[in-house]
């Protein structure tokens, strides 16, 4: 079970081709974008994640919010991404209360609804995160707005 | 206009055998039963304006199916869902409840509104 998604450039493959036909620096310009991306569907995820309260009992409130990451870009071939969400690194335990969060759980007789914030952040932010991409290839030149 | 969740509620009636479900979380007196659902409303999200007006919406929602008996042999979610115009996304196991023994699997339905 994953928690985390990935922001990429798929989709705008073919206006990439034409990109390296022309000798310009895909790869670079491809990775500033997803990073772009990444921090639009982070942001949405930090404003979804549950945060919790001390005083109601939670033992590490902020944790999960804490945890939250986006990946530097990865290059494999022509397929540029970030992951964002819960790092591969992250502690067992958060791991776990972060799936259990987000997809709800059962515990003690008791069913908990999810209280979802990486299919949330995603969704609410894919829109921005796409413009935030082609923005930032518009800004060093590579995208033609007219 | 019917709401969201008057078209999962709707679409988890027309099931057969019935079974209980409820929104969010799934409550009753007394022990749990064998088999329950429970939905909820993930997001809504606007996915086109035409001047200045919202035209269309996503939503996501999240079903989540409990059965003491595993998870080989589930209720016909899908089909109900589908015919109520959902199209069907991701799912994913839950842990088990180890004390009530309940086995889940929760599954993603889109619906586009307009």
């Amino acid at each position: 079970m994953v928690c985390r998604v990935s922001s990429s450039a798929k989709g705008i493959e073919d206006l990439l081709e034409t990109l390296v036909k022309k000798g310009l620096d895909v790869d670079a310009a491809a990775a500033r974008a997803v990073v772009a991306g990444g921090e639009e569907i982070l942001d949405g995820m930090l404003g979804n994640v549950p945060v919790g309260d001390a005083g109601k009992g939670d033992p590490h409130p902020g944790q999960l919010m804490r945890t939250l990451k986006r990946t530097e870009p990865v290059l494999d071939g022509n397929y540029t991404f970030v992951i964002v969400g819960m790092p591969p690194d992250a502690p067992a335990d958060v791991a776990r209360y972060g799936n259990a969060q987000e997809y709800g759980y059962g515990r003690g007789g008791k069913q908990y609804a999810p209280q979802s914030y990486i299919r949330k952040g995603y969704d609410e932010k894919k829109a921005a995160a796409r413009k935030a991409m082609k923005e930032s290839l518009i800004a060093e030149g590579m995208l033609n707005t007219s | 206009m019917t709401t969201i969740f008057e078209l999962v509620a709707t679409a988890l009636d027309k099931l057969s055998p019935t079974v209980p479900y409820g929104l969010g979380t799934y409550l009753c007196d007394g022990e749990l039963p064998d088999q329950y659902m429970a939905f909820s409303l993930i997001d809504g999200v606007p996915e086109q304006h035409a001047d200045n007006i919202e035209t269309h919406r996503s939503y996501r929602v999240q079903i989540s199916i409990f059965s003491r008996s595993g998870l080989a042999v589930l209720p016909g979610v899908d089909a109900a869902m589908l015919a109520a115009g959902f199209t069907k996304g991701p799912e994913r196991q839950l842990a088990r409840d180890d004390e009530t023994e309940h086995y889940g699997l929760g599954k993603d339905y889109f619906y586009l509104s307009s």
